[in-house]
């Protein structure tokens, strides 16, 4: 059989992406122009600003993707590109302009849902991980628990009921003046903190014992720091980040770990912006080593929004005989498993 | 010559194919879908209608603005996406100009001014002055009082058009002391033919640019930008230095596309994230 290359354009938040992958698992070419210096300036993205620097970025990202896979358009087989979830303006400029090529080229077009995408970069760095396993997907959009059935094929177990995860992090990020983004801000304070220092709640949720909530640690950790203002008291900030890093991860690692031993996976990976915070990747390998679980977690580049994991989903989208329209059409509350 | 106009600056979504002069095709759809689900099977019927292809196009002239800011972007992305796989060069054309050549009017010896006003939202107007088919004054974010003291000053006679027309038109009537009339329904709103018309002139003029080097005329900053620079203008923010000139160079800088690059196998030797992600 001969090789398939697919492109992946990315659009969806705050980076432009666009990269070639082989045969689903090989990454030719992995562009990225990131916006995060920009939006920093703002303590969050602005989508509007975002849609305008994807649409002057995206041509010299898809040529570099090209380029550094020492490929032209000729060797490209298909064209994957996320429509959602996301920013509904910066999807459309990835959506319009994959669709136009698709066209011009005469190439095949496959949409890709991002929270797939993020599942699917697993894929990339294990070539020996096959469906099924149990993932955890974190990010700042999404917390999901869910069982990677077979390839697009998933059931959705937990799912936070409030702030996802990373909406939590940035919130206390903000708080206490570390500014955006979030995640890596909080992850490197946490380091010289100690995690016990403040007891925060883990947010517990009736009916599912998979749901996530993640406001109520928030809401705790902004009353902590209030509490303190009043007080004239100073806050331990490297302390204050681990303890609340802390009490988010048991949320996260104790229900993935209860879904492998109920249903019997021996495989987890997980997903998503949040999945590259030090303290969750070495409690999850460390738990799963406890329960001989095999960990799987891609490099933090990976775990960042990209167009790698994008081919990669798409590729096994493209065998399966997806094909999409001229008339595709971004999707900014796209749920995971719907088309 | 053969070039493909496209204008998703408003509620019309547009394209038409112009080869030598002659219009062979346009489709023009005004029905309340999103541009991103029509513009492109558009594109592809007047394409397979004409027995054209992408490949021979000479260039794509596209509407860069002013208009709706995720419109202006559908036409601007599909028109790169057309563009990036065969390097075709894009043409900018004023939504402004492309309007005011739906009724363009040459009399020897006259003038007929032609005021495209397209709604820009908060009371405002996009506006500029045609005359004879050349550009008066600028393209500006003007309110409605304003536009009309300005051509009650002037005086001469004037034509409107635009989406802006049946917002205004009880004031406009109401207001304007000089002779003015309306175009009619046919020609008030976005019109491919006239982006190419205008596209295959400049192209003529050597005024075509590169897809990437392609940039979109918006008019108004982000409401975000707005507000920070409003919050942020202190005294002692002022240096000699030009701070367009600066901005530009910081911000060509921080969105330098890499690549990053993916061992082919299995392993975590860098367990860090790249500074700039």
């Amino acid at each position: 059989m001969s090789d398939i290359n697919i492109l992946g354009i990315e659009s969806s938040c705050d980076e432009t992406a666009a990269a070639v992958i082989r045969n689903g698992r090989e990454v030719r070419s992995n562009i990225i122009s990131s916006q995060i210096a920009i939006h920093t300036e703002y303590g969050g993205v602005v989508p509007e600003i975002a849609s305008r620097k994807h649409i002057e970025k995206i041509d010299d990202v898809i040529s570099m993707a090209l380029k550094e896979a020492e490929c032209t358009f000729d060797d490209i087989d298909a064209i994957a590109v996320t429509y959602g979830p996301g920013l509904v303006g910066a999807l459309l400029v990835g959506v319009a302009e994959a669709k136009a090529l698709s066209f011009a080229l005469d190439k095949p077009l496959v949409g890709v849902h991002h929270i797939e995408g993020h599942i699917s970069a697993n894929y990339i760095e294990n070539k020996d991980l096959e469906p099924p396993f149990a993932c955890l997907i974190v990010s700042g959009g999404h917390t999901h628990l869910v069982v990677v059935e077979d390839y697009g094929k998933y059931e959705i177990v937990g799912r936070s009921r409030d702030d996802a995860a990373g909406e939590a992090f940035d919130k206390v990020a903000r708080a206490v003046g570390l500014g955006y983004p979030g995640g890596p801000k909080v992850d490197k304070a946490a380091r010289n903190g100690d995690s016990h220092a403040i007891e925060f709640p883990r947010g517990v949720v009736a009916g599912n014992p998979y749901d996530f909530s993640f406001s109520g640690i928030k809401s705790a950790v902004l009353n902590y720091i209030n509490k303190a203002k009043m007080k004239e008291e100073e806050i331990n900030i490297p302390d204050l980040c681990a303890s609340f890093q802390e009490a988010v991860t048991d949320s996260l690692v104790s229900r993935a770990i209860n879904l492998c031993k109920e249903r019997g996976f021996k495989k987890l990976a997980i997903a998503g912006g949040v999945a590259s915070n030090s303290h969750i990747r070495a409690r999850l390998e460390a738990e799963c080593a406890e329960n001989d679980i095999r960990f799987y977690r891609p490099s933090p580049v990976l775990c960042t929004d990209n167009a790698a994991m994008i081919g990669c989903a798409g590729y096994y989208e493209y065998l399966k005989g997806r094909r999409d329209g001229l008339n595709l059409n971004a999707c900014p509350n796209l749920k995971l498993g719907e088309r | 010559m053969l070039i493909l106009g496209i204008d998703s600056s408003g509620h019309t979504a547009s394209c038409a194919l112009l080869e030598d002069g002659v219009v062979l095709a346009e489709y023009s759809t005004n029905i309340g879908l999103t541009h991103s689900q029509t513009l492109l099977p558009m594109v592809a019927e007047i394409f397979s209608r004409t027995g054209r292809e992408v490949r021979d196009l000479d260039a794509i002239a596209v509407s860069a603005g002013p208009g709706s800011f995720t419109g202006l972007r559908i036409g601007a992305s599909t028109a790169k996406g057309l563009a990036l796989g065969y390097k075709i060069p894009l043409i900018e054309v004023s939504t402004l100009q492309a309007l005011a050549r739906n009724v363009s009017v040459q009399i020897p010896g006259d003038v007929l001014y032609i005021h495209p006003i397209m709604d820009a939202r908060r009371n405002q107007v996009y506006t500029a002055a045609f005359a004879n088919e050349e550009l008066v004054g600028e393209e500006e974010a003007i309110s409605i009082d304003h536009l009309v003291q300005h051509i009650n000053a002037l005086g001469g006679r004037h034509m409107f058009l635009g989406d802006a027309v049946p917002v205004y038109r009880d004031y406009l009537i109401g207001n304007l002391t000089v002779p003015y009339c309306f175009a009619g329904p046919q020609n008030t709103l976005q019109r491919a033919s006239s982006v190419a018309i205008i596209g295959a002139e400049k192209y003529q003029r050597g005024q075509s640019v590169s897809g990437p080097d392609f940039k979109l005329s918006y008019i108004r900053k982000p409401q975000a930008e707005r507000e920070k620079e409003e919050a942020g203008l202190r005294e002692y923010d002022i240096t000699h230095d030009d701070p367009e000139k600066l901005k530009k160079a910081k911000a060509a800088d921080v969105l330098e596309a890499r690549n990053y690059k993916i061992g082919t196998d299995a392993g975590y030797e860098d367990e860090s994230l790249p500074e700039n992600l």
